[in-house]
């Protein structure tokens, strides 16, 4: 009698699997019938970093976040920066033993106001992630994912309500580039951010800036046209440099005349906060929207003044969106 | 040594090897969570 098949349902790539065979995202197993997760409590990175790290600009600036990551992506971009962990297999990793409630009471004991599900793709550890944020949100500790948002709506609003942000990786608006460089579609990320909108979830989008790939002046304009429209104009949106890596080393550094150049065209499509990172300059400052004072200025992930108070710029007392306490 | 005084080592080696032997054991044993969010085909 043929062994029955698995059909994963947690991403978009549906993967069916036989047995013992694992998902493309190399953290699922089928096993008897059964699909296993094997990363579920074995992080393969654990840190504390600043909140500003994720990037989240706009949720409780100058905090810490407790941050954990396993092996594992939905995605195979070959521009990744964290390729050793995100294209690895779990067995292929250093992997500590961290279930749930360790994780929360770590970030706890050392004062983290929010944990992190990011460096890979958390949608390969969902079942670590939930349980996780569940007992983190008893206890008053925020959580947030940076995710491609390469995930299927069932799991996406199950684990909704216990998720208070996401900074979610759009890497282009072309179905072409999801398709040739990263290995997955577009459209499904697209309903993934209409979907976190509606539960709630507060949202930033991180943009890699990739030479010749996703630099044209249209691509800039779709997508902050995209996440105006569909967002919301006070969703921060974040250029980021990209640096040779991976499967792109033959690609230059982008040029900070084109990450300006992207900030200019998002402006200009009606996005209030929109940033450039992993580069030194003024765009990594925050500017009330409406008197265009500098109301948080960073240098790097240094928060070196703040004057937003109760979730308002200090000098007009205008309502700044965002996770402020 | 008296009697009772290698009755006392035997016991412990005894329980430290069992300590050890399931030490082992569960240290190698599979911890596989259930995945959420698949179902199977052609049942």
């Amino acid at each position: 009698m043929a062994k029955t098949k698995i059909k994963c349902e947690l991403c978009p790539s549906y993967c069916e699997l036989g047995d013992y065979q694992k998902g493309s995202c190399r953290a699922r197993i089928a096993v008897d019938g059964k699909l296993y997760s094997l990363v579920y409590g074995k992080p393969c990175a654990a840190n504390i970093d600043p909140i500003e790290k994720k990037p989240f600009f706009h949720l409780l600036p100058a905090t810490t976040a407790f941050s954990i990551a396993t092996a594992g992506c939905t995605l195979s971009c070959k521009f990744c920066q964290n390729w050793q962990i995100s294209q690895a297999s779990p067995e292929d990793t250093d992997n500590a033993d961290l279930p749930p409630a360790n994780v929360v009471e770590l970030a706890r004991d050392n004062d983290c106001r929010t944990i992190s599900y990011t460096y890979t793709e958390p949608t390969v550890f969902y079942e670590y992630m939930l349980d996780t944020a569940r007992l983190a949100g008893e206890l008053g500790i925020k959580n947030t994912m940076h995710t491609c948002g390469y995930i299927n709506p069932n799991p996406l609003m199950e684990l909704s309500p216990h998720i208070d942000a996401a900074n979610v990786d759009l890497k282009s608006m072309s179905p072409d580039f999801y398709q040739d460089v990263c290995g997955g579609k577009l459209k499904p990320v697209l309903d993934a951010l209409i979907i976190m909108r509606k539960e709630g979830l507060w949202i930033e989008i991180t943009n890699l800036v990739l030479p010749t790939l996703n630099d044209s002046t249209e691509e800039f304009k779709k997508l902050s046209g995209w996440v105006a429209q569909n967002l919301g104009p006070d969703t921060p949106v974040h250029f980021s440099r990209f640096f040779p890596y991976y499967k792109l080393k033959n690609l230059p550094s982008t040029p900070p005349d084109t990450l300006k150049k992207a900030r200019e065209t998002a402006m200009a499509e009606g996005l209030h906060y929109v940033y450039i990172g992993n580069m030194r300059s003024d765009a990594e400052n925050t500017y009330c929207h409406s008197c265009k004072k500098l109301i948080i200025e960073r240098m790097g992930y240094y928060v070196a003044k703040m004057m937003v108070r109760d979730g308002r710029c200090e000098y007009c007392g205008t309502s700044i969106p965002g996770i402020w306490k | 040594m008296d009697r009772r005084g290698f009755l006392g080592i035997m016991f412990m080696a005894a329980a430290g090897a069992w300590l050890g032997v399931r030490g082992m054991w569960k240290r190698g044993a599979p911890r596989l969570r259930e995945a959420m969010h698949y179902r199977r085909l052609g049942e």
